[in-house]
């Protein structure tokens, strides 16, 4: 016990800052045109919410099921493992949780009630949509980032994690739940490694997960 | 001047090669070096570190620049290259780098063995071989003595056979001071690897005096603290004695104070910048502080 004081978070980083910010300039071309297809997706997804019948939040539930399982391979396991060896166990749970994502949409189960938008949860969760399908990525430009390096939704995994916690919002509670899990865990994991590299972004995810925790805790079970 | 400054002064005179002085600035200034206790070879006293500068993935630009900083490091006499497995790609980018440089006079390779199991051991060791495009290591060592007792007894049969040269143990941040002692006065072991810096002395009190008793070379690391030593110094001009010691920054005071230590054989500095690697390796050439100097240079460091 007393050995792990000695640690540092850096030292659980075995790359800089510009490494990890170059990472996504290389990902972006090199599975090029795979973020314009996510932001069709994420735009599609936005589509299909703004009236959000239980069908078409299943359908949203497919779509962004499939933007988890292509980030665990094509980032985690393809991009990312080669630089940070604990990012296989990212593409792991990253995989795990497209696949509950994918189950959770059989019509066997009840992935969401009618969804009343009047209610604060569904608006705030529609509101995370468009900020991480539209807003996040130009969180870069703003720190003059290369836009060639921007992290859009469906192919980087903070802007995807964001928007599913938006998704959750208008899913049962025994889905969510189960759901939430990975997201975040995901949002705690990527705070820590922007704090570690001292990137200004680090208390978005972390904030975001605490906040969409606190709010749906403490509201009565949703109508269906 | 030097003989061999004054020797190659003269050919070239006497065969119409460049003036004097451009031969003078040209030639290399004597590289410092220390013996391997157990071999008697000698190695120059910084080498250069991978952690994290080296860990670039397929990014075939900074792989260019990781190239110049290997040959700066080689044009200014560098000797040992130090990596692991653990370090992310930084193995796969040291070999490519080499490969470009197309020679590597000098190399002393050294890399470790980082996994918990020992029947995995032969066969990292033969991918870090793939990735560095090595024939054999000069040096292998247990990565914080993760499984050591298996490991070690791999790297002896690999010595014996001749497809190793030299075997040792890594720890650092200070951590595992203890075991580590046990196992130096109990194992045949050629080097040991720890942190070492004006700051991080513990080393000081019985690691590096039973290094030195039992002819086991030492390797320094985090000689900079991963730069935290040198953010602090850098707001602060050079003190007086620098100059004495031939130091014209702040790396190669930190740098001298600790390949200085007598037990000590070298330090592994870690950069991804060709400027800051020369700067570096000016710390091996030139005067060493004598024991005096050492306690002032800790002293006022300390004060800062």
């Amino acid at each position: 016990m007393a050995e792990w004081s000695t640690y540092s978070l850096g030292d659980f980083l075995p790359f800089a800052q510009a490494t990890y910010l170059r990472l996504f300039q290389l990902y972006n071309a090199r599975f090029w045109p795979a973020t314009v297809i996510g932001l069709a997706l994420g735009v599609w997804v936005l589509w299909l919410l703004y009236r959000p019948a239980p069908d078409r939040v299943r359908l949203a539930s497919l779509v962004v099921a499939g933007c988890w399982l292509w980030i665990a391979w094509a980032f985690h396991w393809e991009t990312y493992t080669p630089l940070n060896w604990a990012a296989r166990y990212a593409a792991g749970a990253f995989c795990a949780q497209g696949l509950l994502m994918l189950l959770a949409a059989r019509p066997v189960f009840r992935w969401s009630g009618r969804v009343d938008r009047s209610r604060a949860p569904p608006r705030i969760g529609y509101g995370m949509l468009v900020f991480a399908v539209f807003l996040m990525p130009l969180l870069g430009v703003l720190l003059d980032r290369p836009w060639q390096g921007l992290e859009w939704f469906g192919t980087a995994p903070d802007p995807t994690v964001f928007a599913t916690l938006g998704l959750l919002s208008m899913a049962a509670r025994r889905v969510r739940l189960i759901l939430m899990v990975v997201p975040t865990a995901w949002c705690l994991f990527s705070g820590l490694t922007l704090l570690a590299l001292d990137d200004p972004l680090w208390p978005l995810l972390p904030t975001a997960a605490i906040v969409w925790t606190a709010v749906w805790f403490r509201q009565p079970a949703e109508q269906s | 001047m030097h003989r061999r400054s004054f020797l190659t002064a003269v050919a070239g005179a006497c065969c119409g090669l460049p003036p004097i002085p451009r031969l003078l600035r040209a030639a290399p200034r004597e590289r410092l070096t220390k013996p391997i206790p157990g071999s008697g070879e000698q190695l120059p006293l910084i080498g250069m570190g991978t952690w994290i500068t080296f860990n670039v993935g397929n990014d075939p630009r900074a792989i260019s620049e990781r190239a110049e900083v290997l040959r700066a490091f080689f044009a200014a006499g560098g000797g040992m290259i130090d990596s692991s497995p653990m370090y992310g790609s930084a193995e796969a980018v040291v070999g490519q780098a080499l490969a470009r440089l197309g020679g590597s006079p000098g190399l002393f390779a050294a890399t470790k063995v980082w996994t918990g199991s020992g029947a995995d051991g032969p066969r990292e060791i033969a991918e870090s071989q793939r990735l560095w495009g090595a024939k054999r290591f000069d040096l292998l060592q247990v990565h914080n003595l993760l499984a050591w007792r298996e490991h070690l007894a791999t790297l002896r049969a690999m010595k014996a056979d001749g497809r190793l040269r030299y075997l040792g143990l890594t720890t650092s941040h200070g951590r595992r001071h203890g075991e580590l002692e046990q196992i130096m006065r109990s194992e045949p072991v050629d080097f040991v690897q720890l942190t070492y810096n004006i700051v991080d002395r513990e080393a000081e009190d019985r690691l590096l005096p039973l290094a030195a008793e039992r002819g086991i070379a030492v390797i320094a690391n985090r000689p900079f603290r991963r730069g935290d030593l040198l953010g602090v110094a850098q707001r602060h001009s050079l003190p007086g004695w620098a100059a004495d010691i031939g130091c014209t920054g702040w790396p190669q005071v930190l740098l001298k104070f600790i390949v200085s230590h007598p037990a000590v054989t070298c330090a592994i500095p870690a950069t991804s910048q060709v400027a800051h690697m020369q700067e570096n390796m000016d710390a091996g050439v030139g005067t060493l502080p004598d024991a005096a100097t050492r306690r002032r240079m800790a002293a006022d460091f300390a004060a800062l």
